[in-house]
């Protein structure tokens, strides 16, 4: 899969559709929460309309249920595929995790248990929404409290074994990298080392918050801007992986554009300065 | 559970910790001690609970002033155990909301109402798009055809009955007022509808309520017109028809 998607993105929020329409701002591409566009009408498709008039789409997804037992829901993958119709997104995403069982929806990146199993019936459904929706998958690494006892495959052997036997893309989410590091107690970097890294079609970054029961475990709440340890971590991954298209996500306490324009420009500075390591090695 | 536990049967464990966040049916999961375990856990049932009620609150801002924070989260904690979502997108979360508090919190219909009030208003506010009809329109249609004139009505048009003030706070929250007390009063109906993306409300007179009625029906101008009261009922049907295609409430003007 080739991707058309090209420099440094924003998540869209409704918060920033008039300065987005009103300026010229220093933005790429824009990823849109597809489910937020799963609607009938009215503002929202409007404005998606112009922003898509303006810039190259993403579609990022958290309903598709890729890793859950409940077959995959049919009427959904028909919305989507009508938004992507619509949109002509140049990347269309979800998260490896599942989110409904027996049909209740959680809205939550719940963990799958990290085995073959798991991995053969993920890839299989990969297949089944690329054949649904004619359009390749790709699909990001989740944040995670807790690892199943019988956990076989760590979370790099699990990712790269989904994108081996489905050839689905990755969407490398450095924040949840940074945050599962912490959490499961491994060395990110080195996490980075062994991801497939021809399957890395697209970076999102973002903040993070410390559990406020006291437990000490990172939350990905998407609430503040990328700390510096997010940062580092994004330089390493530029490194590996080179000019991969990359954005902020902030979902919670979202700050005026200018603000999430002037974090861009420090993924652009960083990824620049890679570049030039990479050149002069 | 054992290592062989099938996809579906662990998931089935998962979702009922979840529900019912009963450490009896909790996952058998990496941990360093029982409070390590207990407190991973608690991260996915404390997060599936809270995300959920804040997206009540969100949909429903009015109707959490009126009762305070404390008294409806706990309210929506409940619906929520008794109605778990079953849509993809978050945004359908809180559509039985208003039925349920009408069952549960009979002791109070008021809050049904305003509940109701506020999921018609998000209703409007995204339904589908339509070209609305102008007068010219209704003008190009020939007086013997009138009476088998049938109205389309915009998809974004709500009629909803209530018997609060329920309006009156949210009007007062539209304005960031002080919010009169969420009291009963007599059956009153009112039309909301879209314009310019902004959703509008009005009270409706008895007779254009019953007029807005049948036209949703499908029922035929005639029919609906010689129900109007008065004594020019024809005049008042010719005055609703012009102020609904002034309003961008019609979409369709058909005689076959």
């Amino acid at each position: 899969m080739t991707t058309s998607l090209h420099g440094f993105g924003l998540g869209l929020r409704p918060q920033h559709y008039d300065a987005l329409l009103a300026g010229d701002a220093r933005v790429d591409w824009l990823e849109i929460l597809s489910e937020n566009y799963l609607v009938e009408g009215g503002q929202p498709l409007w404005m998606l309309d112009r922003m898509a008039e303006r810039w190259p789409v993403a579609m990022h997804g958290v309903s598709l249920n890729i890793g859950g037992s409940d077959p995959l829901d049919r009427d959904y993958l028909r919305v989507l595929g009508r938004l992507a119709r619509r949109v002509r997104p140049r990347i269309v995403s979800d998260h490896v995790c599942w989110t409904r069982h027996a049909g209740v929806q959680f809205h939550d990146l719940l963990p799958l248990p990290q085995n073959d199993d798991t991995v053969h019936h993920v890839a299989a459904r990969i297949r089944q929404v690329q054949d649904a929706l004619a359009m390749p998958l790709v699909l990001e690494n989740v944040s995670s409290y807790l690892r199943f006892a019988d956990d076989t495959l760590d979370e790099a052997q699990f990712l790269s074994a989904i994108v081996a036997e489905s050839g689905c893309g990755l969407l490398l989410d450095v924040n949840n990298v940074f945050v599962n590091a912490h959490n499961h107690g491994f060395d990110a970097v080195t996490f980075l080392d062994r991801l497939p890294r021809s399957a890395v079609r697209q970076i999102h970054l973002a903040g993070h918050s410390v559990d406020v029961q006291g437990s000490g475990l990172l939350i990905d709440t998407h609430d503040a801007p990328v700390p510096d340890g997010v940062w580092s971590l994004y330089a390493e991954a530029v490194r590996r992986f080179g000019a991969v298209p990359s954005m902020i996500e902030r979902d919670d306490h979202i700050p005026p554009l200018d603000e999430l324009l002037a974090e861009l420009d420090i993924a652009r500075r960083l990824a620049a300065e890679a570049e030039l390591l990479a050149k002069a090695a | 559970m054992n290592a062989a536990a099938p996809l579906p049967v662990r998931q089935q464990v998962f979702a009922q910790w979840l529900l019912r966040s009963d450490t009896r049916d909790a996952p058998a999961i990496r941990a360093l001690d029982t409070h390590d375990r207990t407190t991973r856990l608690r991260v996915y049932a404390d997060g599936y609970r809270w995300r959920l009620v804040e997206v009540l609150g969100n949909d429903y801002p009015v109707l959490r002033a009126s009762l305070g924070a404390g008294r409806f989260d706990v309210l929506a904690a409940r619906y929520l155990d008794a109605c778990p979502s079953r849509h993809p997108s978050v945004r359908h979360v809180g559509a039985r909301f208003p039925r349920w508090l009408a069952t549960h919190a009979s002791d109070d219909r008021v809050l049904s109402d305003l509940a109701r009030l506020e999921w018609r208003q998000g209703e409007v506010f995204d339904a589908a798009d339509a070209s609305p009809c102008t007068l010219d329109d209704l003008l190009a249609v020939a007086h013997e055809r009138w009476p088998r004139l049938r109205v389309m009505l915009h998809p974004a048009v709500r009629r909803l009955g209530l018997r609060s003030n329920a309006v009156a706070l949210l009007d007062a929250h539209a304005r960031d007022i002080p919010s009169p007390r969420l009291t009963a009063e007599p059956a009153t109906n009112w039309l909301l509808w879209r314009h310019d993306f902004d959703v509008h409300w009005r009270r409706l007179p008895r007779d254009e309520a019953m007029a807005l009625a049948a036209v949703a029906r499908g029922d035929v101008f005639a029919d609906w017109c010689v129900r109007l009261p008065g004594t020019s009922p024809a005049l008042r049907a010719a005055s609703l028809l012009k102020r609904w295609l002034t309003d961008g409430l019609v979409t369709g003007l058909s005689t076959s």
